[in-house]
Protein backbone atom coordinates (compact mmCIF):
# COMPACT_ATOMS: atom_id res chain seq x y z
CA UNK A 1 0.00 0.00 0.00
CA UNK A 2 2.83 2.30 1.08
CA UNK A 3 5.43 1.09 -2.32
CA UNK A 4 1.92 1.95 -4.58
CA UNK A 5 1.46 6.09 -2.88
CA UNK A 6 5.34 6.20 -3.08
CA UNK A 7 5.03 5.35 -6.85
CA UNK A 8 2.27 7.57 -7.44
CA UNK A 9 4.43 9.96 -5.80
CA UNK A 10 7.09 9.99 -7.99
CA UNK A 11 4.56 9.58 -11.12
CA UNK A 12 3.20 12.83 -10.24
CA UNK A 13 6.77 14.86 -9.44
CA UNK A 14 7.37 13.41 -12.79
CA UNK A 15 4.94 14.86 -14.20
CA UNK A 16 5.33 18.13 -12.65
CA UNK A 17 8.79 18.39 -13.97
CA UNK A 18 7.84 18.16 -17.52
CA UNK A 19 5.28 20.46 -17.11
CA UNK A 20 7.98 22.78 -15.59
CA UNK A 21 10.19 22.77 -18.65
CA UNK A 22 7.49 23.02 -21.34
CA UNK A 23 6.89 26.37 -19.94
CA UNK A 24 10.61 27.22 -20.13
CA UNK A 25 10.71 26.79 -23.70
CA UNK A 26 7.64 29.21 -24.36
CA UNK A 27 8.22 32.39 -25.94
CA UNK A 28 10.50 34.99 -23.87
CA UNK A 29 7.86 36.84 -21.63
CA UNK A 30 4.62 36.37 -22.54
CA UNK A 31 2.74 33.21 -20.81
CA UNK A 32 -0.11 33.21 -19.82
CA UNK A 33 -2.51 35.84 -21.76
CA UNK A 34 -5.16 34.45 -20.79
CA UNK A 35 -4.34 35.18 -16.85
CA UNK A 36 -4.17 38.94 -17.85
CA UNK A 37 -7.07 39.05 -20.05
CA UNK A 38 -9.31 37.87 -17.31
CA UNK A 39 -8.11 40.13 -14.47
CA UNK A 40 -8.40 43.39 -17.10
CA UNK A 41 -10.88 44.45 -19.77
CA UNK A 42 -8.58 43.67 -22.48
CA UNK A 43 -9.21 40.41 -24.29
CA UNK A 44 -6.83 37.88 -25.05
CA UNK A 45 -6.03 39.50 -29.04
CA UNK A 46 -5.88 42.94 -27.45
CA UNK A 47 -3.17 41.40 -24.39
CA UNK A 48 -0.67 40.29 -27.34
CA UNK A 49 -1.36 43.45 -29.16
CA UNK A 50 -0.64 45.50 -25.85
CA UNK A 51 2.78 43.11 -25.47
CA UNK A 52 3.72 44.74 -28.84
CA UNK A 53 3.79 48.00 -27.71
CA UNK A 54 5.24 47.26 -24.62
CA UNK A 55 8.00 45.31 -26.52
CA UNK A 56 8.42 48.47 -28.58
CA UNK A 57 8.86 50.77 -25.62
CA UNK A 58 10.46 48.90 -23.52
CA UNK A 59 13.18 47.95 -26.01
CA UNK A 60 14.36 51.89 -26.41
CA UNK A 61 16.95 52.65 -24.07
CA UNK A 62 17.80 49.26 -22.70
CA UNK A 63 17.01 46.10 -24.05
CA UNK A 64 15.30 44.18 -20.71
CA UNK A 65 11.85 43.37 -21.35
CA UNK A 66 11.42 46.41 -18.45
CA UNK A 67 10.29 49.85 -19.18
CA UNK A 68 12.40 52.26 -17.14
CA UNK A 69 11.48 55.70 -16.60
CA UNK A 70 13.64 57.11 -19.24
CA UNK A 71 11.86 54.73 -21.26
CA UNK A 72 8.40 55.46 -20.59
CA UNK A 73 9.09 59.37 -20.82
CA UNK A 74 10.16 58.53 -24.30
CA UNK A 75 6.70 56.62 -25.36
CA UNK A 76 4.98 59.73 -23.64
CA UNK A 77 6.48 62.81 -24.86
CA UNK A 78 9.06 61.09 -28.24
CA UNK A 79 11.65 63.15 -25.85
CA UNK A 80 13.78 61.99 -22.55
CA UNK A 81 14.49 65.54 -22.04
CA UNK A 82 11.25 66.41 -21.64
CA UNK A 83 10.17 66.10 -17.15
CA UNK A 84 6.81 66.36 -15.89
CA UNK A 85 5.58 66.29 -12.25
CA UNK A 86 2.67 64.72 -13.65
CA UNK A 87 4.36 61.89 -15.58
CA UNK A 88 6.31 60.87 -12.55
CA UNK A 89 3.06 60.40 -10.61
CA UNK A 90 1.51 58.50 -13.56
CA UNK A 91 4.54 56.16 -13.76
CA UNK A 92 4.66 55.70 -10.09
CA UNK A 93 0.94 54.79 -9.86
CA UNK A 94 1.60 51.76 -12.63
CA UNK A 95 4.59 50.70 -10.75
CA UNK A 96 2.59 48.80 -8.17
CA UNK A 97 5.32 46.72 -7.02
CA UNK A 98 7.40 50.09 -6.51
CA UNK A 99 10.88 48.83 -8.04
CA UNK A 100 10.86 51.70 -10.42
CA UNK A 101 10.43 49.94 -13.26
CA UNK A 102 7.30 48.46 -15.27
CA UNK A 103 6.60 44.84 -16.18
CA UNK A 104 4.42 43.75 -18.94
CA UNK A 105 1.89 42.65 -16.17
CA UNK A 106 1.65 46.16 -14.25
CA UNK A 107 1.76 47.60 -17.99
CA UNK A 108 -1.60 45.70 -18.68
CA UNK A 109 -3.66 46.13 -15.54
CA UNK A 110 -2.57 50.08 -15.82
CA UNK A 111 -3.56 50.29 -18.66
CA UNK A 112 -7.12 48.94 -18.39
CA UNK A 113 -8.17 51.40 -16.20
CA UNK A 114 -7.65 53.75 -19.42
CA UNK A 115 -9.68 51.53 -21.44
CA UNK A 116 -13.20 53.31 -22.44
CA UNK A 117 -14.77 49.74 -21.11
CA UNK A 118 -13.01 50.15 -17.92
CA UNK A 119 -15.31 50.59 -15.12
CA UNK A 120 -15.87 54.28 -13.93
CA UNK A 121 -15.38 53.45 -10.51
CA UNK A 122 -11.52 52.41 -11.45
CA UNK A 123 -10.83 55.54 -13.57
CA UNK A 124 -12.25 57.94 -10.33
CA UNK A 125 -10.04 55.64 -8.33
CA UNK A 126 -7.07 56.45 -10.27
CA UNK A 127 -7.66 59.95 -11.07
CA UNK A 128 -7.56 60.72 -7.54
CA UNK A 129 -4.66 59.05 -6.57
CA UNK A 130 -2.84 60.84 -8.99
CA UNK A 131 -4.07 63.86 -7.42
CA UNK A 132 -3.37 63.23 -4.59
CA UNK A 133 0.25 63.90 -4.37
CA UNK A 134 1.19 63.42 -0.71
CA UNK A 135 -0.84 60.39 -0.90
CA UNK A 136 -2.77 61.13 2.14
CA UNK A 137 -5.61 59.91 1.20
CA UNK A 138 -7.56 63.72 0.43
CA UNK A 139 -6.06 66.41 -2.43
CA UNK A 140 -4.98 69.64 -0.27
CA UNK A 141 -5.72 73.28 -1.29
CA UNK A 142 -2.18 73.48 -1.38
CA UNK A 143 -1.51 70.58 -3.99
CA UNK A 144 -4.55 71.66 -6.23
CA UNK A 145 -2.05 75.16 -6.42
CA UNK A 146 1.08 73.40 -7.11
CA UNK A 147 -0.83 70.97 -9.93
CA UNK A 148 -1.81 74.09 -11.48
CA UNK A 149 0.98 76.47 -11.25
CA UNK A 150 3.31 73.13 -13.04
CA UNK A 151 0.67 72.89 -15.61
CA UNK A 152 0.26 76.43 -16.73
CA UNK A 153 4.72 76.75 -16.33
CA UNK A 154 4.67 73.88 -18.71
CA UNK A 155 2.57 75.00 -21.76
CA UNK A 156 3.54 78.54 -21.36
CA UNK A 157 -0.10 79.56 -20.28
CA UNK A 158 0.20 82.82 -18.77
CA UNK A 159 -2.50 83.43 -16.00
CA UNK A 160 -1.48 86.12 -12.96
CA UNK A 161 -1.66 84.55 -8.75
CA UNK A 162 -4.74 86.77 -8.42
CA UNK A 163 -6.86 84.85 -11.17
CA UNK A 164 -5.10 81.30 -10.25
CA UNK A 165 -6.39 81.84 -6.50
CA UNK A 166 -10.22 82.69 -7.76
CA UNK A 167 -10.26 79.50 -10.03
CA UNK A 168 -8.87 77.54 -6.91
CA UNK A 169 -11.60 79.06 -4.53
CA UNK A 170 -14.07 78.81 -7.20
CA UNK A 171 -13.38 75.34 -7.51
CA UNK A 172 -12.95 74.38 -3.88
CA UNK A 173 -16.35 76.25 -3.06
CA UNK A 174 -18.03 73.45 -5.78
CA UNK A 175 -15.95 70.20 -4.23
CA UNK A 176 -15.21 70.83 -0.99
CA UNK A 177 -18.79 70.02 0.52
CA UNK A 178 -17.83 68.97 3.74
CA UNK A 179 -15.84 72.33 3.79
CA UNK A 180 -12.87 71.29 5.60
CA UNK A 181 -10.48 73.00 2.82
CA UNK A 182 -9.51 69.08 1.16
CA UNK A 183 -11.32 66.99 -1.23
CA UNK A 184 -11.49 63.24 -0.03
CA UNK A 185 -12.60 60.44 -1.75
CA UNK A 186 -16.21 60.91 -1.71
CA UNK A 187 -16.02 64.93 -2.42
CA UNK A 188 -14.16 63.93 -6.05
CA UNK A 189 -16.16 61.68 -6.78
CA UNK A 190 -19.70 63.59 -6.49
CA UNK A 191 -17.82 66.08 -8.43
CA UNK A 192 -16.06 64.18 -11.36
CA UNK A 193 -19.88 62.65 -12.01
CA UNK A 194 -21.26 66.17 -11.99
CA UNK A 195 -18.22 67.25 -14.59
CA UNK A 196 -17.28 63.73 -16.64
CA UNK A 197 -14.98 66.00 -18.71
CA UNK A 198 -12.62 65.69 -16.07
CA UNK A 199 -12.17 62.29 -16.40
CA UNK A 200 -11.11 62.75 -19.90
CA UNK A 201 -7.21 61.68 -19.67
CA UNK A 202 -8.75 58.57 -18.04
CA UNK A 203 -9.80 57.42 -21.20
CA UNK A 204 -7.74 56.15 -24.42
CA UNK A 205 -10.10 55.59 -27.40
CA UNK A 206 -7.07 54.28 -29.06
CA UNK A 207 -7.02 51.07 -26.56
CA UNK A 208 -10.51 49.96 -28.71
CA UNK A 209 -8.51 49.40 -31.75
CA UNK A 210 -5.53 48.43 -30.14
CA UNK A 211 -5.13 44.99 -32.17
CA UNK A 212 -5.39 47.27 -35.95
CA UNK A 213 -2.20 49.34 -34.57
CA UNK A 214 0.01 46.62 -33.32
CA UNK A 215 -1.01 43.10 -34.94
CA UNK A 216 0.87 40.62 -33.87
CA UNK A 217 0.77 37.93 -36.24
CA UNK A 218 4.24 36.42 -35.07
CA UNK A 219 2.63 35.50 -32.00
CA UNK A 220 -0.59 33.99 -33.32
CA UNK A 221 1.39 31.74 -35.79
CA UNK A 222 3.23 30.53 -32.75
CA UNK A 223 0.56 29.70 -30.05
CA UNK A 224 -1.76 27.97 -33.65
CA UNK A 225 1.41 25.65 -33.91
CA UNK A 226 1.00 24.05 -30.22
CA UNK B 1 -24.66 53.86 -13.89
CA UNK B 2 -24.32 57.75 -15.04
CA UNK B 3 -22.95 57.82 -18.90
CA UNK B 4 -19.20 58.84 -19.18
CA UNK B 5 -19.68 61.72 -21.77
CA UNK B 6 -16.57 63.93 -21.61
CA UNK B 7 -17.38 64.36 -25.75
CA UNK B 8 -20.04 66.90 -24.65
CA UNK B 9 -18.50 70.38 -24.01
CA UNK B 10 -20.92 72.04 -22.02
CA UNK B 11 -20.41 76.09 -22.18
CA UNK B 12 -19.32 76.37 -18.63
CA UNK B 13 -16.12 77.44 -17.09
CA UNK B 14 -12.96 75.64 -16.80
CA UNK B 15 -12.39 74.73 -12.87
CA UNK B 16 -8.90 74.31 -11.58
CA UNK B 17 -9.00 70.27 -12.47
CA UNK B 18 -9.71 70.96 -15.67
CA UNK B 19 -6.44 72.95 -15.94
CA UNK B 20 -4.56 70.60 -14.71
CA UNK B 21 -6.01 67.59 -16.91
CA UNK B 22 -4.16 70.13 -19.57
CA UNK B 23 -1.54 68.98 -18.70
CA UNK B 24 0.89 67.10 -20.89
CA UNK B 25 2.19 64.52 -18.55
CA UNK B 26 -0.78 63.23 -17.62
CA UNK B 27 -2.25 62.52 -21.42
CA UNK B 28 -0.76 59.15 -21.73
CA UNK B 29 -2.02 58.40 -25.53
CA UNK B 30 1.38 59.38 -26.59
CA UNK B 31 1.52 56.24 -25.53
CA UNK B 32 -0.16 54.68 -28.76
CA UNK B 33 0.09 57.13 -31.25
CA UNK B 34 1.42 56.43 -34.67
CA UNK B 35 4.49 57.51 -35.93
CA UNK B 36 4.09 58.82 -39.05
CA UNK B 37 2.07 61.49 -37.32
CA UNK B 38 3.12 63.89 -34.74
CA UNK B 39 0.02 64.75 -32.39
CA UNK B 40 0.78 67.92 -30.31
CA UNK B 41 -1.21 70.30 -28.23
CA UNK B 42 -0.58 73.96 -27.03
CA UNK B 43 -2.58 76.25 -25.06
CA UNK B 44 -3.12 80.16 -25.18
CA UNK B 45 -4.59 82.24 -22.61
CA UNK B 46 -6.92 85.23 -24.52
CA UNK B 47 -8.87 88.73 -23.04
CA UNK B 48 -10.47 88.50 -26.42
CA UNK B 49 -14.11 87.04 -27.26
CA UNK B 50 -14.36 83.61 -28.41
CA UNK B 51 -16.32 84.88 -31.76
CA UNK B 52 -13.41 87.10 -32.48
CA UNK B 53 -10.65 85.01 -32.28
CA UNK B 54 -12.34 82.09 -34.59
CA UNK B 55 -13.40 85.12 -37.02
CA UNK B 56 -10.03 86.04 -37.23
CA UNK B 57 -8.93 82.57 -37.86
CA UNK B 58 -11.56 81.88 -40.15
CA UNK B 59 -10.15 85.33 -42.10
CA UNK B 60 -6.82 83.94 -42.11
CA UNK B 61 -7.60 80.59 -43.75
CA UNK B 62 -9.82 82.10 -46.27
CA UNK B 63 -6.57 83.78 -47.87
CA UNK B 64 -4.61 80.58 -47.66
CA UNK B 65 -4.72 77.62 -50.36
CA UNK B 66 -5.09 74.12 -49.58
CA UNK B 67 -6.76 74.82 -46.24
CA UNK B 68 -10.24 75.03 -45.24
CA UNK B 69 -12.37 75.53 -41.79
CA UNK B 70 -14.96 73.09 -40.76
CA UNK B 71 -17.59 72.97 -37.76
CA UNK B 72 -15.93 71.41 -35.00
CA UNK B 73 -19.05 68.63 -33.79
CA UNK B 74 -17.15 68.30 -30.10
CA UNK B 75 -16.84 71.74 -28.84
CA UNK B 76 -18.97 74.73 -28.06
CA UNK B 77 -16.64 76.89 -29.69
CA UNK B 78 -14.31 75.86 -32.24
CA UNK B 79 -13.36 74.78 -35.56
CA UNK B 80 -11.59 72.26 -37.65
CA UNK B 81 -8.75 72.97 -39.54
CA UNK B 82 -7.89 70.62 -42.31
CA UNK B 83 -5.17 70.53 -45.28
CA UNK B 84 -6.77 69.49 -48.37
CA UNK B 85 -3.19 67.57 -49.11
CA UNK B 86 -4.14 65.23 -46.15
CA UNK B 87 -1.07 66.83 -43.80
CA UNK B 88 -2.38 68.09 -41.31
CA UNK B 89 -5.69 68.50 -39.18
CA UNK B 90 -6.19 71.26 -36.24
CA UNK B 91 -8.68 71.58 -34.42
CA UNK B 92 -8.88 75.09 -32.20
CA UNK B 93 -11.64 75.56 -29.29
CA UNK B 94 -12.16 78.25 -27.14
CA UNK B 95 -12.46 77.74 -23.16
CA UNK B 96 -13.90 80.51 -21.08
CA UNK B 97 -12.17 80.46 -17.65
CA UNK B 98 -13.33 83.44 -15.63
CA UNK B 99 -14.02 86.95 -15.94
CA UNK B 100 -12.85 87.40 -19.85
CA UNK B 101 -10.26 85.20 -20.30
CA UNK B 102 -10.44 82.09 -22.14
CA UNK B 103 -7.86 79.50 -23.24
CA UNK B 104 -7.76 78.71 -26.87
CA UNK B 105 -6.59 75.06 -27.25
CA UNK B 106 -5.12 73.98 -30.30
CA UNK B 107 -4.58 69.97 -31.21
CA UNK B 108 -2.14 69.22 -34.09
CA UNK B 109 -2.69 66.07 -36.27
CA UNK B 110 0.32 66.59 -38.36
CA UNK B 111 2.27 64.78 -40.83
CA UNK B 112 6.22 64.18 -39.41
CA UNK B 113 7.20 65.86 -42.90
CA UNK B 114 5.69 68.92 -44.09
CA UNK B 115 2.73 68.91 -41.95
CA UNK B 116 3.73 71.77 -39.73
CA UNK B 117 4.63 74.27 -41.93
CA UNK B 118 0.49 75.96 -42.07
CA UNK B 119 0.96 76.24 -37.95
CA UNK B 120 4.13 77.48 -38.09
CA UNK B 121 4.11 80.09 -40.50
CA UNK B 122 0.30 80.88 -40.60
CA UNK B 123 -1.87 79.80 -37.42
CA UNK B 124 0.87 79.83 -34.81
CA UNK B 125 1.67 83.49 -35.31
CA UNK B 126 -1.69 84.52 -35.49
CA UNK B 127 -2.72 83.26 -32.19
CA UNK B 128 0.16 84.86 -30.26
CA UNK B 129 -1.17 88.40 -31.58
CA UNK B 130 -4.48 87.32 -30.21
CA UNK B 131 -2.83 85.62 -26.87
CA UNK B 132 -2.45 87.28 -23.31
CA UNK B 133 1.23 87.46 -23.40
CA UNK B 134 1.84 88.55 -19.26
CA UNK B 135 -0.15 87.54 -16.35
CA UNK B 136 -1.79 90.15 -15.25
CA UNK B 137 -5.45 90.04 -16.50
CA UNK B 138 -6.05 94.09 -15.45
CA UNK B 139 -9.98 94.50 -15.89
Amino acid sequence: MVQCLDGLKHLCAGLLNLCDSDSAKQPRGLENPEVLARETVFSVSEIEALYELFKKISSAVIDDGLINKEEFQLALFKTNKKESLFADRVFDLFDTKHNGILDFDEFARALSVFHPNAPIDDKIEFSFQLYDLKQQGFIERQEVKQMVVATLAESGMNLSDDVIESIIDKTFEEADTKHDGKIDKEEWRNLVLRHPSLLKNMTLQYLKDITTTFPSFVFHSQVDDT
Amino acid sequence: MPELDEDHMMAKDLNAFDLISFSSGFDISGLLTHSEYLNCVERFVSKEKPEKILERVKAMVDKVERVVVRKDEKACEGVKLEGLDGNFVIAVRIYRLMNELVVIEVKRKEKKVGGGQFWRTQLRPLLLELALLHGNASK
